[in-house]
């Protein structure tokens, strides 16, 4: 196994296209207990912890963005990711323990794709966009449409995710990343990433998506609908869970059965519309 | 932060919370583990280990492995059998309860009984090589039926564990006094519970591992190994390999933990050593997390069957039942946790009449050995949990009912109609408790908690507060032996066969040495775990070392002060009673300046040549070996108080107090005892929510990584008080009992006692452990519709067993 650490992205994007069975290596958190483990064998591995226009957070105009090696504890501790972005930042301060969130990036755990992590509910939540880099440019890739299946993603083989944008809008709206485990540092059994803005008492913003609870982040645009506009009483909440409850289709693995993740998630919406309201 | 205090101070060097001599070592980290040592020309192995449960093999193929890159060689069990006097390895205590002798071989030969048994073992120069070669051993495997549920083991169209055998009931046993009849037969109140309990790994930070080394001028073979019993190690192998044991010296380096599977021999230490010898090179083995899920030892799965009978007052008139016990493919240790568990039950209480069927049953899965606790935990459960559902039954608060029931102080010391596995006596030596369990509801608030649970509950949460108590029995015996020495250089060495594996030992030691010479126990040279040091030895289990190698060094420390005060008596021209002893000399009280050195009374205690010793009846140097024999154990005891919280809306649990009043004896170091009893809690707290080693159908392990399988870290601890009542125990010089697992002893029974009570609303009865999320939410949900007398989670009633239908077997045959 051949290893480089490129110094620039159309560098990195040229060492990936000639190469089929190439990996690209960020922080590493999964991808070297993976190799360690013999799940996976690439020919060569792509560095990028030395090409800088994929690191750090920058504010501008109407979007948030965060370079794809920016580490979940930067996210974590950014106090610009606050309104709409602030379910980002509340999922980056779960993710499993501090040594993780000091090793481990946002691009590498969203290019991974696992359906139990946090940040991928968290960024339909934010209505985030990918930033997918290519030879022939660059793509944008809403969140929803990014997360396909288990451990897949809408990129292309030769394309490295670069950033992800996250829009300011709404300003006033506030974030909360519920995450339900068995312990501290667990993947979640069932997430809920939850984004509102409330105005005299009535909801104007409501982006709802739940983790954990099946390939891909469960977001429902009937249920956004149902909550926005509404007083978020016990009843609306009630019947969006159900329909989240419906939609969703989890494993059964030790976390819990797929019918325990499945009935949790009602109660839990609404802890999380309780925390926030 | 946990908070300890002390009810009885004592300012004397036993009794003191003295720094541990490790500390520089481990706090450094340049302390040895056994990974650290890098002996020259060290090759490395990685182990084929069997995809299945049980299956044949009928042949293996290691020829693309041999030639693979840095391969040095590839060993079968053939290849190694010439060089072995046995394939098998005698690694359990015996019992003649024991129906079937199945021994653990040195590598599989034509079957495979569990997922991760060792086929054949790969040499080469680095570890990266080895396991890419022990990937081209191709095994023919021909899959068998699978016994994955020690449920099914014993039924009679059960396939069989072991292909050469005709059934899988390793042993069965029973406890038996009193009249149960009688005590059934007019009872107020009689009933019947199941109990579904299971344990999972141990899981030290450090894994297994070993590196052997062999002399070729000499032909001397050293072994270094992370194990709690180097000395039961050196036996095997001397037996195995056919060496005499001059020729064998085994070392426990640090060991970074053992808390029970590191105290049985396992086929990598064997094969370890021999290929040492046949290729004349270091050969280090170093086990990884994966393989320690597969291969290390676990206590895994009981099934309890068991009535009470009660008067109407509370009285326990008897107890009667049936275990089934989870024994693996086999019999690694022997039938000490089935044991321990049936003898727990009612240690704590008076029972007048007592019967517990024990059935042994083989599973393809890993061996079955203790874990912290040794089954006792179990046995403290489902006392615990029948005397909770007593009270609830009478309607008599649970902490009156056991106070009724427990052993009082007056009754010390109380001889219990049990024997221990060997046959000696059950003797409760010491302790108060009641009133221990008084001094835990006095700081639990228990009277109160009626109150903050309404209160609680007017707000929707749902808290709960449980009791348990417990007796553990510590210190087994015979003895250990300890040698103390003052060196002519001044320094005091101290040699003992006790084996050190994180729990302080050295420090433990040289406290008690210290007491008898004075002086500063850090200035105390100790070497634990190694054979040549000590020959005879035991090693570190059975929370024994402090009472059984302290009573030895205690012992030996004290014949070393009297050589030395005969010594200088002599040489000082000064009554023995005149004088004292500070740890670096010995003194005339009324003039300190009359005084001999450790140097000079050590050097004058090994003479001269052609001159006489000068004293004529003691022999030379200043020097002791002691191994106090103790049969009877001694028995610590505690009562926990756990209150926790339930989210009903997840079934998760939150403990949020805890505590604990413990009684171990004399405390040599409180520190060092509340190190203990802390960690054995977490444990507990582990074994009551979190842990679950998990097996499918095809007894396939699937929690094999930290993600599945759930640890307590430090995060998931509670708030934790332990209080100390401190009741000597007659039985030894020193007052002290063990420690080492107490914590986890009571701490499942208590939370999950909690849980009962905060789900009280929702009629929870909850018969088993772990408790995950999933489960409690299972009952809280099916509360409304499910009739009072619904079977719990894990029911299990025992079936006519007949006990002589079950041959006694061997697997070679015999």
């Amino acid at each position: 196994m051949k290893y480089i650490e490129p110094a620039s992205l159309p560098e990195a994007l040229e060492i990936l296209s000639a190469d089929d069975e190439a990996r690209c290596l960020a922080g590493g958190a999964t991808l070297v207990a993976m190799l360690n483990a013999d799940l996976v064998e690439p020919s060569t591995l792509i560095g990028l912890r030395r090409i800088d226009e994929l690191a750090g957070i920058s504010v501008s105009g109407d979007h948030i963005r965060i370079g794809a090696t920016t580490t979940h504890a930067q996210i974590a501790g950014d106090d610009r990711l606050t309104g709409n972005a602030a379910v980002v930042r509340d999922a980056a301060r779960q993710i499993a323990h501090s040594a993780i969130r000091n090793m481990g990036t946002i691009g590498g755990a969203v290019c991974h794709a696992d359906p139990n992590a946090d940040f991928p509910g968290a960024l339909v939540a934010a209505n985030a966009v990918l930033e997918a880099a290519g030879q022939s440019g660059r793509r944008q890739i809403p969140a929803d449409e990014f997360f396909l299946d288990y451990l897949e993603t809408s990129l292309e083989e030769d394309e490295i995710l670069s950033a992800v944008m996250v829009p300011v809008e709404p300003v006033g709206a506030r974030g909360r990343h519920l995450k339900f485990s068995r312990t501290h540092g667990d993947y979640a059994t069932i997430s809920i990433s939850l984004v509102l803005a409330i105005n005299s008492g009535a909801c104007s913003h409501a982006r709802v998506a739940v983790g954990s609870a099946g390939p891909a982040p469960v977001h429902l645009a009937e249920v956004d609908a149902l909550l926005t506009g509404s007083d978020l009483s016990g009843e609306t909440i009630k019947q969006a869970g159900q329909k989240l409850m419906e939609a969703a289709d989890p494993v059964d693995d030790v976390r819990g059965s797929a019918e325990y993740r499945r009935m949790i998630i009602p109660g839990l919406l609404q802890r999380a519309v309780d925390e926030l309201r | 932060m946990p908070q300890s205090s002390q009810e009885t101070p004592n300012n004397s060097y036993p009794g003191a919370p003295v720094r541990r001599l490790e500390d520089y070592g481990l706090l450094t980290g340049s302390a040895h583990f056994v990974d650290d040592l890098q002996l020259p020309g060290t090759l490395c192995a990685a182990f084929v280990r069997s995809p299945y449960a049980h299956a044949l093999v009928n042949r293996t193929n290691t020829e693309e492995a041999a030639k693979a890159p840095g391969v040095v060689a590839v060993h079968t069990l053939p290849d190694l059998q010439p060089r072995l006097t046995d394939t098998r390895m005698a690694t359990g205590l015996p019992s003649r309860s024991l129906r079937l002798d199945v021994k653990p071989g040195v590598l599989a030969g034509d079957e495979v009984v569990y997922a991760g048994e060792p086929v054949a073992v790969v040499i080469a120069r680095s570890r990266y090589a080895a396991e890419d070669a022990a990937d081209l051993v191709e095994v023919d495997y021909e899959p068998l039926d699978v016994v994955a549920d020690c449920r099914s083991a014993l039924h009679t169209d059960s396939s069989a564990v072991h292909r050469k055998l005709s059934h899988n009931m390793a042993a069965a046993f029973e406890f038996d006094y009193g009249n149960t009849e009688d005590a059934f037969r007019d009872a107020d109140l009689a009933f019947r519970e199941s109990f579904h309990l299971h344990r999972g790994g141990a899981h030290s930070i450090e894994c297994r591992g070993a590196v052997a080394r062999h002399d070729p001028a000499t032909d001397h073979l050293t072994l270094w190994t992370s194990t709690q019993r180097p000395h039961g190690i050196k036996r095997v192998i001397c037996d195995l390999l056919g060496r005499n044991d001059d020729s064998v010296r085994v070392i426990a380096p640090q060991v970074g933990g053992g808390f029970g599977p590191k105290l049985v021999c396992y086929p990598e230490e064997v094969v370890i050593a021999l290929c040492a010898t046949i290729l004349q090179r270091p050969v280090k083995w170093i086990q990884d997390r994966y393989e320690y899920f597969l291969s290390t030892t676990q206590e895994r799965d009981q099934y309890w069957d068991v009535e009470i009978a009660l008067d109407s007052d509370a009285t326990i008139r008897g107890m009667r039942g049936a275990l089934l016990h989870d024994h693996g493919a086999y019999t690694a240790r022997g039938l000490n946790v089935p044991y321990a568990s049936g003898i727990t039950l009612p240690l704590a209480y008076n029972i007048p009449a007592y019967h517990l069927d024990v059935y042994v049953a083989l599973t393809n899965k890993v061996p079955v050995t203790p874990v912290r606790g040794a089954g006792q935990p179990q046995g403290v459960f489902v006392m615990e949990r029948l005397l909770d559902r007593a009270a609830g039954k009478l309607s008599i608060d649970r902490a009156e009912v056991r106070r009724r029931n427990l052993v009082r102080k007056e009754q010390m010391p109380c001889r219990k109609s049990l024997r221990l596995r060997g046959d000696t006596e059950v003797i409760l030596d010491s302790g108060d408790y009641p009133a221990t369990q008084e001094l835990a509801l006095k700081h639990a608030g228990w009277d109160s908690f009626r109150e903050r649970q309404q209160s609680a509950l007017e707000q929707g949460r749902y808290i709960g507060i449980g009791l348990a108590n417990f007796v553990e029995g510590t210190g087994r015996g015979p003895y250990e032996t300890v040698t103390v020495r003052i060196n002519a250089s001044g320094n005091v060495a101290v040699a003992s066969g006790a084996t050190a594996m994180g729990q302080s030992t050295q420090t433990m030691l040289a406290q008690i040495v210290a007491e008898q010479l004075g002086g500063d126990p850090s200035r105390i040279g100790v070497t634990c775990g190694d054979t040549d040091a000590t020959p005879l030895g035991f090693g570190g289990f059975n929370s024994r070392q402090t009472v059984i190698a302290g009573a030895s060094a205690h012992a030996a420390a004290r014949a070393v002060k009297a050589k030395a005060f005969k010594l200088a008596s002599r040489l000082l021209e000064a009554a023995e009673h005149d004088l004292e002893i500070d740890g670096r000399a010995v003194f005339v009280k009324d003039a300190p300046d009359r005084r001999l050195t450790f140097a000079e009374l050590a050097r004058a205690a090994s003479g001269l040549p052609g001159f006489k010793l000068p004293v004529a009846d003691m022999g030379p140097g200043l020097e002791a070996t002691e191994s106090v024999i103790i049969d009877d154990m001694v028995y610590a005891n505690g009562s926990a108080v756990a209150e926790v919280e339930v989210d009903i809306d997840t079934g998760r649990v939150t403990v949020l107090r805890f505590l604990v009043v413990h009684d171990c004896g004399r405390r040599l170091n409180p520190v060092i005892v509340d190190g203990q009893v802390l960690g054995g809690i977490a444990h507990g707290i582990g074994n009551a929510l979190f842990e679950w080693m998990g097996f499918d159908e095809d007894a396939q392990p699937v929690t094999t990584t930290f993600a599945d399988y759930l640890l307590v870290a430090a995060d998931n601890m509670p708030e934790v008080r332990l209080f100390h009542l401190e009741s000597d125990s007659p039985f030894n010089a020193l007052g002290v009992k063990g420690v080492g697992e107490s914590g986890c002893l009571p701490t499942p029974a208590a939370i999950v006692s909690a849980i009962e009570d905060a789900l009280a609303p929702f009629g929870a009865k909850l018969n088993q452990a772990p408790l995950t999320p999933a489960v409690l939410w299972e009952l809280i949900r099916s509360a409304p519709d499910s009739a009072p007398d619904t079977a719990p989670p894990g029911h299990w009633r025992a079936p006519d067993i007949d006990k002589d239908a079950y041959r006694q077997e061997s697997l070679d045959g015999r």
